[in-house]
């Protein structure tokens, strides 16, 4: 009897750490090729010189693929009704700053909620959840860079946990 | 001893106050419907702003505020600083990342409504709330460079039908002496309701707009005025639009277009995600409604508890009343619940009041909203207002235990002496 | 005379009350007994402690010390709950003032009573068709024909002959009237007596009669001076708070 109750105390502390562990947690840092460097970008001026698009200059990370992942960054909503989220861009940081370039495309992740989400402070940090999908380049059946389709949306606390 | 008895007495004795509890209930109707009002307003209002621009990934204008910019372009609120070279949009929307493009030019308008220019890429791509397209009640889209296109609130409360003509003015306000009278467009379509700002706008082509200002350049109407049919001969492509609206191939993308249009050299521009810049407008707005909110709240506290402040005056005089009780039997707790009930009775009466005061102030502000894009209905009526009902009723209780409990107290002491 | 043995109605036995802020006994009662039909006349002075003594027999106030045996129950010993009961059954009270709900009309002031009990309601129901019926039987025989009138409107006089067929309706068996004709004129008071006896009688309830005004006591059985056998020492006591007010 006793024993049962000890099996069932740690049954009770091991479980939220064994459900928390699906999605494993990363940063923005992993989702970039260890041996790769960000460019500059050239001066340009993007629209006269009829510079062909290059579907994705920034490689993404092949091992990603088809990973359960929990990220943390911030919102730029594609797809909502009213206060409800479907799509969106997340990126890293926020409020495009103008002295550094934007960010490239292997440092955003277009997520896809399964459902959508409300929430009521789009601007505020969040965590997401999901199943990412890395693709090299943009084919018939696929977009290029970081797709997820998300499960989990959860607002940032104060102390940023 | 039942309880409808009970609550017989209650109501006999609320009505024996007629006039007190009239004003009580009152007090409480219009605190109920005002705090119903608020929370609605920041629901709808919220539901309304976004429903209006769907599926656009960048909006575009002479370089402002993106606040400003998402209000002109797509509420129609406010104006643009300035306006974009045709130029610059045509080299930014022939780039091969972008799959469309609206542009859009403001700045008239018609017996109240606004005038926006735009071309047929409008109807074909323009979405709004979860993506529907716009389609037409009656008619078609324009193609000739007098030809418009109306919202349907335009049609209703103007009674307009297929073939009617309008006389556009220069500027928002319509008066005589900025109306462009010997240009009259006529009406070839009207669009199904949206319940957004579109249903107030007048839609003409660009070239129309271009034709309208051919002797407007100096800013006023231009001693050789040019006539109607003398524009068709000119060369009506238009040299400036005030915003245009870009959907891309794809949204990775998104950042580099942007980046490269607020770059760009050849003309001040702002490029802003609708969805973001909403977000913007949220935060602004958001310590308003908070503060609102807050407000709301107080004002119903206020008439708790002047409701409170009623009874317990009342209780002075009940004091003989309830000594008569007393003598017939009925116990401490009856007298409790007696005063209780009471306050719980009016909280019910003043939802229910308060509920029907909303009902009838949101019937009759719908048209005044709509002029400020907000589309006010009952249907947003759900599960936190009755939440809120809830509450006040639970309130209203409490507060009516404190009378309650010094009947009961009372009743117990006093016994039979007669203090009047 | 009446061949049947009276019962004893009501019985105190060394009955104590004092107020919780006074330092003194204001009722102290080695023995009362009332017989059931009596038409007792109480005479007591203001001060001399004759609301609380009312209040202690009608179960409003419990006595410090003592027991008071109603038909054979002891009220003292009852819970809060079960005294009010009990109050509600078999005792009618009439006031001096201020007898009635002024948002009910005369009928319903009169039927309340009913509605706190239910046996009442059944005697009542056995001597007429309805409540309503009843009521407007008891203020016929009262010699109250202004049925439609607002309470408030009512006179004394009339206040005071609803307030008595609340008390009666139902027959409970003990009617208590602390000065019900204190504020009647001179000339109405024997007579609103008169029917109110006669009406007692009819029901045969029996009534405890209070008042300091003696020219009425000559139409009761029996008369009893509130003084004579409350030992308390009240005058001196009437200083130290919790009498009557």
């Amino acid at each position: 009897m006793k024993n049962l109750r000890w099996f069932m105390v740690l049954l009770w502390i091991v479980s939220p750490l064994v459900f928390s562990s699906e999605y494993r947690e990363v940063s923005w840092g992993d989702l970039v090729p260890k041996d790769w460097l960000q460019n500059a970008p050239t001066e340009q001026d993007f629209f006269e010189s009829g510079l062909e698009p290059q579907t994705i200059e920034a490689p993404v990370v092949a091992a990603l693929n088809k990973q359960k992942l929990k990220i943390a960054g911030y919102i730029l909503p594609i797809k909502y009704s009213g206060m409800f989220i479907s799509e969106f861009l997340l990126v890293p940081t926020f409020g495009a700053c103008i002295h550094t370039p934007p960010p490239p495309e292997n440092q955003m992740i277009y997520v896809s909620m399964e459902e959508p989400v409300e929430i009521a402070t789009p601007w505020a940090p969040v965590w997401v959840s999901g199943l990412l999908s890395a693709q090299k380049s943009q084919t018939k059946f696929a977009t290029a860079g970081y797709q997820m389709k998300g499960a989990n949306l959860e607002a940032m606390d104060f102390s940023g946990q | 001893m039942n309880p409808l008895l009970l609550l017989r007495l209650t109501f006999k004795s609320i009505l024996n106050r007629k006039f007190t509890s009239g004003l009580t209930l009152f007090s409480i109707g219009i605190s109920v419907c005002l705090l119903l009002g608020v929370e609605t307003i920041r629901k709808e209002a919220k539901h309304s702003f976004t429903n209006t621009v769907s599926s656009t990934d960048l909006l575009v204008g002479a370089r402002s505020g993106s606040v400003q910019l998402l209000l002109y372009s797509v509420f129609r609120i406010g104006n643009a600083t300035n306006n974009i070279g045709w130029d610059s949009y045509e080299k930014i929307s022939s780039h091969p990342s972008v799959a469309w493009s609206i542009p859009i030019s403001l700045g008239d308008s018609h017996r109240g409504f606004r005038v926006m220019g735009t071309s047929s890429e409008y109807f074909e791509h323009f979405r709004f709330a979860n993506e529907r397209a716009l389609s037409f009640k009656q008619g078609r889209p324009f193609s000739a460079v007098y030809d418009a296109v109306v919202g349907a609130d335009v049609a209703e409360e103007l009674g307009y039908k297929l073939g009617d003509k309008l006389t556009l003015a220069h500027g928002v306000y319509d008066t005589d002496f900025a109306r462009h009278n010997d240009k009259p467009f006529v009406l070839l379509g009207i669009l199904e309701r949206t319940g957004t700002p579109v249903d107030r706008t007048i839609h003409v082509s660009l070239q129309g707009i271009e034709a309208l200002h051919t002797d407007w350049q100096s800013g006023t109407r231009s001693r050789d005025q040019v006539s109607a049919e003398q524009t068709l001969e000119m060369d009506l492509e238009p040299k400036q639009i005030t915003a245009f609206m870009l959907g891309l191939n794809s949204k990775m993308e998104i950042f580099k277009i942007q980046r490269a249009i607020n770059n760009y050299k050849k003309e001040p521009l702002l490029a802003v995600l609708p969805g973001v810049a909403l977000g913007e407008l949220w935060q602004l707005i958001g310590v308003a409604e908070k503060a609102l909110l807050v407000i709301a709240v107080f004002v119903l506290l206020n008439s708790l508890v002047g409701l409170l402040t009623a009874i317990l005056t009342s209780l002075n005089e009940r004091r003989r009343e309830i000594a008569i009780l007393r003598s017939l039997g009925c116990r401490p707790s009856q007298i409790f619940i007696l005063l209780a009930s009471e306050s719980l009775l009016f909280a019910v009466l003043g939802c229910v009041l308060g509920v029907l005061l909303f009902i009838f102030s949101v019937v009759l502000s719908q048209p005044l909203l709509q002029q400020y894009g907000l589309y006010i209905s009952l249907a947003s009526f759900g599960t936190e207002q009755v939440a809120f009902i809830v509450a006040v009723i639970a309130a209203s209780f409490l507060m009516g235990s404190i009378p309650g409990y010094r009947a009961y107290k009372q009743s117990l002491s006093d016994g039979m002496s007669i203090k009047i | 005379m009446n061949a049947k043995t009276k019962q004893t109605l009501l019985r105190v036995n060394h009955l104590g009350f004092r107020w919780p802020t006074s330092q003194g006994d204001v009722i102290d009662i080695p023995e009362l007994t009332i017989l059931s039909g009596e038409r007792v006349f109480i005479k007591g002075e203001s001060g001399s402690g004759k609301t609380t003594l009312l209040s202690l027999l009608g179960g409003i106030n419990l006595p410090s010390k003592g027991c008071i045996d109603i038909m054979g129950t002891d009220i003292t010993q009852l819970k809060q709950s079960h005294r009010d009961r009990f109050r509600a059954d078999h005792i009618g009270f009439i006031f001096q003032l201020f007898n009635l709900i002024p948002y009910l009309s005369v009928i319903e002031n009169v039927t309340l009573a009913c509605k706190f009990s239910a046996l009442r309601s059944e005697r009542a129901l056995i001597k007429s068709a309805s409540l309503e019926a009843e009521a407007r039987r008891l203020l016929s025989h009262l010699q109250l024909t202004d049925l439609d009138k607002q309470v408030s409107d009512l006179s004394v006089g009339q206040q005071q002959r609803v307030a008595a067929a609340r008390a009666l309706i139902g027959a409970p068996e003990l009617i208590i009237a602390d000065e019900p004709t204190s504020a009647l004129d001179a000339d109405s008071r024997e007579h609103f007596l008169q029917l109110l006896l006669r009406e007692c009688a009819q029901s045969g309830s029996t009534v405890l009669f209070v008042s300091h005004d003696s020219s009425l006591e000559g139409i009761f059985d029996r008369s009893i001076c509130l003084r004579d056998i409350n030992r308390a020492n009240l005058r001196d006591k009437a200083q130290q708070g919790g009498l009557t007010k």
